[in-house]
């Protein structure tokens, strides 16, 4: 007598309310549970690991989770802090106490000295709250990537359930167009992505990166993408 | 749809104008992710239906003070479209699609964890581009599925699907001419995993017997719908059942 049934099997397309198993079953992200039954709560890929059963999102915005690495744009400036476009359904805000490391006098700065509207800065997701209020940081000493703003270069937005496949398996396709492209290239957990050449010709580099990135969100149900990419990457610069 | 003035609309064999028994549906074709700029969208034909839903959000919401600071706020706009039906349609909100609007909101908010989202707006737009009886059902239909497509997350998909009384008969799906022509017409909406009812009118008179048997019409009419937008959904990620 088997303690759990699927009604699913691993990486079939789900949608909201379809019956995904009953019984003993650990019910992860993007699933809800009703007694013993497991249901999606999204469209997206069953994925089954053991008793383990979870929905991978096809779409959907993005969800800030604490100690995601983003990539935001300055949209206003307050008194204490910056509002930043992060491309969640509300703006994140970034604390003077979360961004500089020494003291300010509030009253006599400007924060615009430091950050303006426009600007582009990478930054981590210190918390949020229940309500969705989200608050960044740019001075955690063991992030990835060299925090605050990004100066030169290009911004790229994807769909931000695509990230994954960017980075690829244990980082390969990032890696490989990292070496190839010869960029700096720094993937937010939200879907924007910075671009920045390292050598001339810097814009056609840039631009390069960008089409590859597009392609990497047309072509993300694909299997073998980043050796695809590696072999196209010329085709794609002569377009 | 008749050339002349029909004298019945239910014929001796019991066959309706369009040639449907009184318990079947018109053709359906439902389409997920058919506009690029929307978070989500759907395509919808019912019969000669012709509906598009597009979903924008969850996002800001502004003014703020209409913000529910533990939920999100859906908003839904049902228009019709001029050229929609025979008669020019005076464009902009009226009496009617405004009624429609409130109450497909109300039929889909049940369906969206919309705590997940606090302080933002999930804005669903549906335009009527050819109205063939049966649009605000066909139009919830579709928003349902551009909710599913923009992936906000939901207890179920909500399914719609009307039942009228012609000529003395209970039929599922009224068509143009038996809505106009017919007795009664009920449009029912319900999320078809727990059979939850999130929307039942009645225009026209019926005998509780006779409610009762376009109820259990309708929610048949419902499953029908519900398997073809989970098809929709799945076929939209290459996947053909």
């Amino acid at each position: 007598m088997p303690e759990y049934e699927l009604h699913v099997e691993d990486r079939e397309v789900v949608t909201p309310g379809e019956l995904l198993a009953e019984g003993q079953v650990v019910a992860s992200d993007g699933t809800y549970t009703e007694g013993d039954r497991v249901y999606s709560k999204v469209t997206g890929l069953a994925d089954i690991q053991g008793r383990t059963i979870r929905v991978i999102p096809l779409a959907g915005p993005y969800r800030p989770t604490p100690g995601d690495l983003v990539v935001g744009v300055v949209r206003e400036v307050r008194f204490s802090t910056w509002l930043v476009d992060i491309r969640a359904p509300l703006p994140a805000t970034l604390h003077v106490s979360n961004a500089l490391e020494e003291e300010v006098d509030l009253i006599e700065t400007d924060l615009s000295r430091y950050l303006r509207e426009g600007d582009v800065i990478a930054a981590v997701v210190k918390e949020v709250n229940p309500v969705q209020q989200t608050e960044l940081s740019i001075l955690e000493e063991d992030a990835p990537v060299r925090l605050g703003r990004l100066e030169g270069g290009r911004v790229v937005d994807i769909d931000p359930v695509k990230v994954p496949r960017v980075i690829g398996r244990e980082g390969s396709m990032i890696r490989m167009l990292k070496r190839e492209l010869e960029c700096d290239i720094i993937v937010g957990a939200n879907g924007r992505i910075y671009v920045r050449a390292r050598k001339e010709p810097k814009s056609r580099r840039e631009a390069l990166a960008a089409r590859a990135l597009r392609e990497i969100e047309r072509r993300s149900h694909l299997k073998g993408l980043t050796e695809w990419l590696r072999s196209n990457l010329r085709r794609l610069a002569r377009w | 749809m008749p050339e002349e003035e029909p004298e019945r609309l239910i014929s001796e064999d019991g066959l309706r104008l369009d040639g449907r028994k009184p318990d079947e549906m018109r053709p359906i074709k439902i389409r997920a992710g058919v506009l690029k700029r929307a978070d989500g969208s759907a395509y919808v034909e019912v019969g000669a239906n012709r509906i598009v839903a597009a979903v924008y959000g969850p996002r800001e919401l502004h003014p703020r003070h209409k913000q529910k600071p533990d939920r999100a706020v859906v908003r839904f706009r049902y228009n019709m479209a001029p050229f929609s039906v025979d008669e020019r349609k005076r464009p902009g909100p009226d009496r009617r699609s405004i009624e429609i609007s409130k109450l497909s909101k109300e039929a889909l908010e049940p369906a969206i964890f919309t705590e997940y989202y606090p302080r933002t707006a999930i804005d669903i737009f549906v335009e009527v581009l050819q109205a063939d009886a049966g649009t605000r059902c066909a139009g919830i239909t579709a928003a349902s599925v551009a909710l599913a497509d923009a992936g906000i997350e939901m207890r179920d998909l909500v399914a719609a699907c009307a039942a009228g009384k012609v000529d003395g008969h209970i039929v599922l799906d009224p068509m143009y001419y038996e809505d106009g022509h017919g007795e009664a017409d009920v449009p029912l909406a319900m999320m078809p995993k727990e059979g939850e009812i999130t929307l039942l009118q009645m225009d026209g008179d019926m005998t509780p017997e006779e409610l009762k048997k376009a109820i259990r019409l309708a929610k048949k009419g419902c499953k029908i719908i519900y398997k073809e937008q989970r098809r929709a959904l799945k076929r939209k990620y290459g996947e053909e059942e």
